[in-house]
Formats: structure tokens, sequence, C-alpha cells
């Protein structure tokens, strides 16, 4: 299972900027997003950024690039978004934690 | 009848919408909290303003301390009724909220039929706003421990702020400032004051559990995709997995077609001559077989992605996306939103030009 790292700036502008980015990045790797986490710069002083996973097995019948992203609050609240998201037919991807505008914010991502 | 309608209606709308203030009015007679800290403690006011009037400065102090600690346990046990019952009511609110949706929730797992989660899809999200709105207008999306922290945080302040002036003496420190302590200590224990301060402090936003922290070295920082640059990407990947799919498949035909179109592709991009000393370093021509071709292309542009050599991309994906094919269906079970399926593979004559400009972040 090889898994590319990716670092994002603490100051990515909004969570449609960092679900366009992941997107992209999706594209370029051709790998799917595994994880999205809070991670430190070891180059750079350890300086706050945005850490994600991409495994590029699997990719195989997998729509790469069409990703939504979704603040939540609680863990009921992350619950029901993904029972909302299941009628929709769209799978969870991860849940994790990004910096959003210099902010830490849970994420959770499916796939559309 | 209309016109009665008509009548109903503005009333309703004035009624509702109301006029908004835009500045506090102050009313001296007004039997506020001022007014009743006023009243209750007239007679050590009284004996502050005679000592105050014969110089007895420190009979004076001794009497406004005597007012603020006699009035600051009223406004505890005020503030410590009024948490309890935050506490309490909000509890059971969210417990009865939490079992509904966790009900809903539980119910999409183990019904079958499109038409029955369609509505129990539909059902959890309209419960999900009306709770959305409760939490944002009331508590503004704060949870209860949160808001009784910071209000116990902003009560403390004022009262080490208290203690501290009630060293000074009344020349510094006069009754009515003291009196005006008193009330700013009421107010740090209110919501409204909670809400304003916690949008001033971010930080508390920013605090991060440890354990869930990665440490990366050597990993190129990435800056945030433009719109054109992720359609590239996305519109040159569903491109690429087509041909994947069709070179894994058993319709030769479909085969025979990704071939001749990824050998078109790197017969443009030869004409590069950027892209020429990647292809040949990497040891792929136009005679090679798709596989081949796909395979090393995939691995070309996943390298220069990782070092976010984003013109090199740009360049394979708009050679990749004027050269390619319609993507096929793939077997995903929703059906996506992006470009149109199409079953069999088939060159596409003109397609929608590459973004102008193609970004660089390199």
């Amino acid at each position: 299972m090889p898994i590319l790292p990716r670092k994002y700036p603490k100051d990515i502008s909004s969570l449609q900027g960092l679900e366009i980015t992941c997107e992209g990045d999706e594209g370029g790797l051709f790998a799917h997003l595994v994880r999205l986490a809070l991670g430190k710069d070891a180059d750079n002083n350890n300086a706050d950024v945005t850490a994600a996973e991409y495994d590029t097995d699997g990719t195989a019948g997998v729509s790469l690039g069409e990703l939504i992203f979704e603040e939540y609050t609680t863990d009921v609240d992350a619950g029901s978004r993904e029972a909302i998201h299941k009628t929709k037919g769209e799978p969870l991807v991860c849940k994790g934690k990004a910096f959003i505008n210099g902010a830490a914010k849970n994420v959770i991502v499916f796939r559309g | 009848m209309r016109s009665l309608r008509l009548c109903l209606l503005l009333a309703t709308t004035l009624l509702f919408a109301g006029c908004p203030k835009y500045q506090p009015s102050v009313n001296f007679d007004h039997n506020g909290f001022v007014k009743r800290i006023n009243d209750h403690f007239a007679a050590k006011e009284t004996e502050y303003f005679k000592a105050v009037g014969t110089s007895e400065y420190a009979t004076a102090k001794i009497r406004r301390n005597e007012l603020i600690e006699d009035a600051l346990p009223f406004i505890d046990e005020a503030y410590m009724d009024f948490i309890t019952a935050l506490q309490s009511g909000r509890d059971r609110d969210n417990f009865v909220a939490d079992v509904i949706e966790l009900g809903t929730t539980g119910a999409v797992g183990i019904t079958k039929g499109a038409r029955p989660l369609q509505i129990l899809g539909v059902a959890l999200t309209a419960f999900r706003g009306g709770r959305h709105s409760a939490d944002l207008n009331f508590y503004k999306e704060q949870t209860t421990p949160v808001l009784i922290n910071k209000m116990d945080g902003n009560r403390a302040k004022v009262r080490a702020t208290i203690l501290n002036r009630e060293k000074e003496e009344v020349a510094t420190y006069s009754m009515g400032a003291a009196v005006g302590d008193i009330v700013e200590y009421y107010n740090a224990g209110t919501l409204v004051r909670a809400f304003t301060e916690l949008s001033k402090d971010t930080a508390i936003q920013t605090k991060q559990s440890e354990d869930d922290v990665l440490v990366l070295k050597g990993v190129p920082l990435t800056g945030e995709a433009t719109q054109p640059q992720r359609d590239l990407r996305v519109g040159a990947v569903k491109i690429l997995q087509a041909f994947q799919s069709n070179l894994a498949g058993t319709d030769s035909g479909k085969k025979a077609a990704a071939t001749t179109s990824l050998q078109a592709i790197i017969a443009t991009l030869g004409k590069d001559s950027t892209v020429a000393s990647v292809l040949s370093n990497a040891g792929i021509s136009p005679q090679d077989d798709g596989t081949k071709i796909l395979n090393q292309l995939i691995d070309i542009r996943r390298s220069a992605q990782l070092v976010n050599n984003n013109s090199l991309v740009d360049k394979i994906d708009q050679v990749i996306i004027a050269q390619g094919i319609a993507p096929v269906a793939t077997p995903t079970p929703t059906p996506s939103p992006t470009p149109s399926s199409s079953p069999v593979a088939t060159p596409v004559a003109t397609p929608s030009p590459p973004p102008a400009g193609s970004p660089s972040q390199s």
C-alpha cells in the first residue's frame, strides 16, 4: 500500500480551497485520499501544516478528484452526515482535522 | 377581503420585523441591576459618603470594600443557579435530539429501498438543519462546557481586578467605580459576554490534540490549488482511468483504441523539448505498447506532482485532454457529475480546451 504524504499551508483560504487542492492532488498523483490530519513541518521549525496521505493502490473504479469536504462538530454530527451521504450513495473517505484559515477544524470527507 | 388579507400581511410583517435599535437608551429611573445594588446597599453608601465628607478615608475605604464583598456572593449564587439550569436544560434537549438523530442514522443502515432511504435522508437533513439553527442562534454553536468555562474565565478576571482595586484608596477607586466593577462582574457571567469573548479568542480553535499530529520531513509544502488547475488534473486522470479500464478489459477494439491514443499523446509530448527529455529518461517512445506508456505516464505525472512541478504536469495534462478519449463508465456505485460516460472508447474530435494559462505554483 504505497502511501504518498502531502502537506498544505495552515492559511489555506477555505474548506472549499482545501477540497479543490486535494482533488487536484488525487488527479495529479493518480491516488485516492485516505487521511487528513494536523501536522508539523519538520523542515520549517515545526510550523503547523495540514497533512494528507494518498494511496496509489485501489484506484480502479474510484472516482478520483470528486470529493466533498464538510466541517463537523461532534461524533453524532459526523455520524448523521455519514448517514445522509450514504443515502445519496456518497461513501465516506476519511474523517480528520485540517487547518482552515489558521484554525484547526474537524473535517469529514465523502466521495461524490 | 383582499384588502383585509393585505393589511393582515403588512401588520404581521411589521410585527415580526420590528425596528432595529442602533444605540442604547439611558434611563436613570430604570429599575435595573445598578438601581437594585444602590437600593440594597443604600445604608452602606450613605455611611461611605458620610465618611468621605468628613475626610475619614480609611473608614470610607472599609465601607466600600464591605459593600463589594457583600454584593458579590449574591451574584455568585445567581450565577450558579444560572449555569446549573443552562447545563441541565441543554443536556436534556441535546439528549433527546441525539436519540432522534442516532435512531434515524441507525434506520438508514437497516432500511432497504431507494424511496424509504431518500425519505430518511431528507428527514434527517431537515431535523439537523433545525437543530443546527437552534445551536447557531441561541448558543453560537458552542458547547455548554465551553460557554461555562468562558464565563468562569471572564468572572475570574473581573474578580482579580476587584481584589486588586480594593487595596486602592477612595481617591482612586470610588464607590461609583466599585459599583461599576460589580456590574462588570455580573456581566462577565452572561452568555452574551461569553460569545463576544469567544469570538475574540481564536486561540481556542487552533488548540490541537498532540496525539493526532503528523510530523512531515522532506515533503514540499503544496500551495492551494486553483479551480482551473484542479479541473485540468481531474480531467486528465479521468481519461487515464478510462485508458486503464480499457487496457485491462477483454475488448480488443477498446484496447487498440486506448493504445493508439496513448501513442499519439507520447508523440505530441515528444515535440516539447522539456517533456521529451523526461520521456527519454523514462524510456518511453510512441512505439511502445499501451500498458507500458500508461504506467510510465502515471509515474511521470505523479513524480512531478509530488515536487509541485506544475508546469510539467500542466503540459502533460493538456495533451492528455486534447488527445485523449471520453471517459468510459466506471463501476462506481454513483453517477459522477463530471464528463458524460460512454460505454465505448471513442476519440474526442474537439475536446474542451484546457484552461488558458494554467497556473503553476512551483
